[in-house]
């Protein structure tokens, strides 16, 4: 059957793309088995469910997933993997019920990964997540990535830099705050350092921005960029990032070839739901009825993973009375309603109709929000590093240009009139704004403080508050 | 990373010129001494002299990154000779600023005379050396607390430097004066300056000068000390204490030797900013050639010297134990945080372990958070190992609590205080000073 070649093609594909993205290998052959349910593949399948949302949640593949995965224990992973799919959603009862032990349940994991893929768009993300080193201004790309994870080992491996003991509840206030005093500064201070390290950057970049003014290897740009500086002192280092690039391409060429096949993947999907519903039909649960009393769906015997708060039941009981409540109260004014509703339609105009629906959406939107649905996660995207670009004016100023690292990396290969260029003096201009705003706001908040301690020395009769020089000077 | 080091008043400048001496001494070690292979030691020379020196256009004599003030003359032209002479370094033109007036050792007259006509060449000097520098790693101050332009000049050059440049660390290094010195009003003199330290300066590293001159005496056999001597000692402190060395733990090389990190883990509580630096060993030259050391003795030697508050490996007193009295009181020195950095052969046979003790630091610290190590295999000044010890604990305050003590009874009685107030400062400046000052030492006898 040439189409279940394509299919079995399709489904190869969708392994090396998954092994082209930094995640273990998973065989063609296990994907295809766990359609029917076997029972030995189990255990690649919650594997790859793992990376997979560890690469949603991080958005690219590291060194510590594997060892954090590797250091779980299997209940761990279980619950772990449960937790955030339900998290993102996947509210399927028999997959909760999933054995703790990885012993059953391929067909539900491969249902719940072709969820997730779909869900996440993960393969979307694969395809931002390349790398085109030439134009950028960071030399030390691929080696800054292995120390990082050097890094972290040495910090959890060594036996120093465990933490003081915070919180511990046999300090007393007064050391809890001397411990926050040296939290503070060492914080302020790693800022400091933090901000020296950018100022040599920039430095650094408009150094040699500046002396190869005129080459240029790129048509939006005036001059090289550090990375291929670094590419023409040190050639030996092409052919490193020549190999790179080849496989980069080659994950990009089978990315594309996903795109064209993705249906016949999904269509394969729907094949194993088939399935399984047919298996449901027959009588006996998908997950596998081991034990004699699996007579009731109330699932008795078997655990079913979902996180719910303890209060649940009183919680619903509590909404429950709270929704009657409302309802008499506002029996008689919706009674009211109704009658001014009658009257109103025959005397009321088309534009008054208009207006008041309007007035309903904005209204039923906000009620919407102090509803309470689930807070969507704090996935503030970290601000794109700004890609410093010289240009110089025809007077002769020199005037260097910022590019937004966000917007470049969409809009690479389009012209460049997409691309969001600011000059650094208003850029400056701009920042200077905020930072007056803030330290207004910092000075208000000060004086506050300062006003409520001053209350409180006074109320209590033997204090005496001595206060730094400086903050005096604020109070007056 | 670059430091640039202020050179405030005599006292400063002259330490100041012995400083960057000290450095190229280090620097031009022969290199057989040195006992690091080649390039480790161009390395070494490279990092340190970006630190210190800039490198001139024309001459390829490196010019130090340093600016001179003082109200007099005679020691600036005087340090400026020197250098000169040695051949191997220069000040920077221009970055000098002296007058002719002087500031008669009074405190108010550096401050609120002095400070304000100054201000605007200073900047403008510290302007044109910051710009100079690549990555700005600190400020070096060198001033002393006895007379009256290093202190009441250096105060308030400390202060201006700190609102220009509120991402900068600032480090200090004064000098205690002797305690039967010549100065009347020095107590006066230290007590304002220091209060007014504490308010902007990260790190203040303090030395005392009847210690240096027992150093100088009992140790390097100097028979007449002068203050040349004296200021050797102070440079090979300060010395040990900057030049290159790497953290054992840490793949980040570079930014470990930053100055910020250095400071970053010994000051980092705002109440306690005082350091004291003890080398060991100290031996005259004389005695050098016939001199072996083992890592366990000078390790041994060290901890004992943080503990009972020794700045020499002679007359230590050994029967100070790390140990708590039976009412919970700690009759030994204890510090906030502590930085060993060890120089020489046989660096894996150093085992720093002594240290890690939790009973030399407070308990809402923990020993890991408190004590570092960093390492150095290239030789330093001869030594074939030495070993400094970077401490913020309590045995700075001492001197602090005798000069206290003095002012008080001195300004009880008012004396000489009309001195300063006809200067333009007040009663409660001087109230200000020490209530700072006194809770300084309560918060180190807390620690």
């Amino acid at each position: 059957m040439s189409r279940g070649v394509q299919v079995r093609e399709t489904i190869e594909l969708l392994c090396k793309i998954f092994k082209d993205n930094g995640m273990s290998g998973v065989e063609a052959e296990a994907l295809r088995k766990a359609k029917f349910d076997k029972s030995d593949v189990c255990f690649p399948l919650w594997r790859l469910l793992f990376e997979m949302i560890s690469f949603c949640q991080h958005g690219l593949m590291n060194s510590s997933i594997f060892t954090s995965f590797a250091h779980m224990k299997t209940e761990d992973q279980v619950m772990y993997v449960k937790k955030e799919m339900q998290k993102r959603g996947y509210l399927s009862r028999v997959f909760a019920t999933l054995p703790t032990d990885m012993s059953t349940g391929s067909r539900e994991l491969m249902l719940a990964l072709a969820w997730l893929l779909n869900k996440e768009d993960i393969i979307s993300k694969f395809m931002e997540n390349r790398a085109s080193p030439m134009d950028d201004d960071v030399v030390s790309l691929y080696e800054s990535q292995g120390q990082v994870g050097l890094y972290f080992q040495s910090v959890e491996s060594e036996e120093g830099w465990s933490q003081p003991a915070l919180g511990d509840k046999q300090q007393s206030p007064a050391q809890r705050v001397q411990q926050m005093l040296v939290l503070n500064t060492k914080l302020k201070m790693s800022l400091r350092l933090l901000h020296s390290s950018q100022h040599e950057y920039a430095t650094l970049t408009h150094r040699i921005h500046n002396s190869t003014y005129g080459v240029s290897l790129s048509p939006n740009m005036n001059h090289l960029t550090t990375m291929q500086v670094q590419m023409l002192r040190h050639p030996q280092h092409m052919k490193r990032v020549l190999s790179l690039l080849e496989q980069d391409s080659t994950r990009l060429e089978h990315l594309m070839q996903w795109d064209e096949k993705e249906t016949l993947f999904w269509e394969w999907m729907e094949s194993v739901l088939e399935l399984k519903l047919q298996h449901v039909r027959e009588g006996g649960d998908s997950a596998g009825a081991d034990s004699d009393s699996v007579n009731t769906n109330t699932c008795a015997t078997r655990t079913v993973f979902l996180e719910v708060p303890p209060t649940i039941g009183s919680d619903i009981a509590e909404s429950r009375r709270n929704l009657m409540n409302m309802i008499l109260h506002y029996e008689s004014a919706i009674e009211r309603l109704e009658d001014l509703w009658a009257t109103k339609r025959s005397t009321v105009s088309e534009w008054e109709l208009d207006k008041l629906l309007g007035d309903i959406n904005t209204e039923i939107s906000q009620l919407q929000s102090c509803l309470g649905q689930a807070p969507k996660e704090n996935t503030v995207p970290p601000p794109g590093r700004p890609r410093l670009t010289l240009v110089k004016n025809k007077g002769g100023s020199r005037a260097p240009v910022k590019v937004s690292n966000a917007v470049a990396a969409t809009s690479h290969g389009r012209d460049s009139a997409e691309e969001s260029t600011v000059s650094v003096h208003d850029e400056i201009g701009r920042l200077q704004q905020e930072a007056d705003m803030l330290e207004k706001e910092l000075k208000d908040m000060r004086r506050d403080c300062l006003h409520k301690l001053n209350r409180i020395v006074s109320a209590s009769p033997n204090t005496v508050c001595i206060m730094p020089p400086q903050l005096r000077k604020l109070c007056r | 990373m670059s430091i640039i080091t202020l050179q405030l008043g005599q006292c400063g400048n002259q330490v100041g010129g012995q400083l960057f001496n000290a450095v190229m001494d280090d620097l031009h070690a022969s290199p057989l001494a040195v006992n690091v292979p080649p390039r480790q030691n161009s390395d070494y020379i490279q990092e340190s002299k970006e630190t210190f020196f800039s490198e001139q256009k024309n001459s390829s004599v490196p010019v130090a990154r340093a600016v001179m003030v003082d109200m007099e003359t005679k020691a600036i032209t005087q340090t400026m000779m020197e250098a000169k002479k040695s051949g191997r370094w220069l000040y920077p033109d221009k970055q000098q600023l002296h007058q002719k007036r002087g500031s008669g050792n009074n405190w108010a007259h550096g401050y609120c005379l002095h400070g304000p006509e100054v201000r605007e060449s200073i900047l403008e000097m510290v302007q044109q050396e910051a710009e100079k520098c690549d990555r700005l790693g600190g400020f070096l101050s060198l001033l002393s607390l006895a007379g009256g332009t290093g202190s009441g000049v250096g105060a308030y050059a400390t202060e201006m430097l700190r609102e220009e440049f509120p991402q900068a660390f600032m480090v200090n290094q004064v000098v205690w004066p002797y305690k039967t010195g010549e100065v009347i009003v020095q107590n006066y003199n230290a007590v304002l300056t220091l209060s007014h330290l504490y308010q902007t300066a990260d790190a203040i590293v303090v030395m005392e000068n009847d210690e240096l001159h027992k150093i100088c005496s009992q140790l390097l056999g100097i028979k007449r000390i002068s203050f040349l001597d004296i200021n050797r000692v102070i440079c090979h402190k300060l010395t040990s204490f900057l030049q290159p060395a790497q953290q054992t733990h840490s793949t980040f090389t570079s930014s470990t030797q930053d100055l910020g990190w250095k400071l970053q883990h010994l000051v980092p509580h705002p109440e306690h900013k005082l350091l004291t630096i003890r080398n060991i060993p100290q031996v005259s030259e004389r005695s050098m050639e016939f001199s072996t050391f083992q890592w366990t003795g000078l390790l041994k030697h060290l901890r004992q010297m943080l503990i009972a508050s020794a700045y020499m490996e002679e007359g230590i007193d050994w029967r100070v134990k790390a140990v708590q009295t039976p009412r919970g009181s700690s009759p030994y020195d204890r510090s906030l945080a502590a930085s060993l950095i060890l120089r020489g052969k046989d660096l894996t046979s150093a085992d720093p372990g002594v240290f890690k003790d939790p009973a030399l630091f407070p308990s809402w610290m923990s020993p890991e958070m408190s004590f570092s190590v960093s390492t150095q295999p290239r030789a330093f000044y001869g030594y074939e190992k030495s070993a400094s010890l970077i401490s913020n604990s309590r045995s700075a305050t001492r001197p602090l609590d005798h000069i206290l003590d003095k002012a008080w009874n001195m300004f009880a009685s008012r004396a000489y205080v009309h001195q300063y107030v006809r200067r333009g400062l007040s009663e409660e400046d001087f109230l200000d000073a020490f209530v700072t000052l006194e809770q300084v030492v309560s918060s180190y006898s807390n620690l």
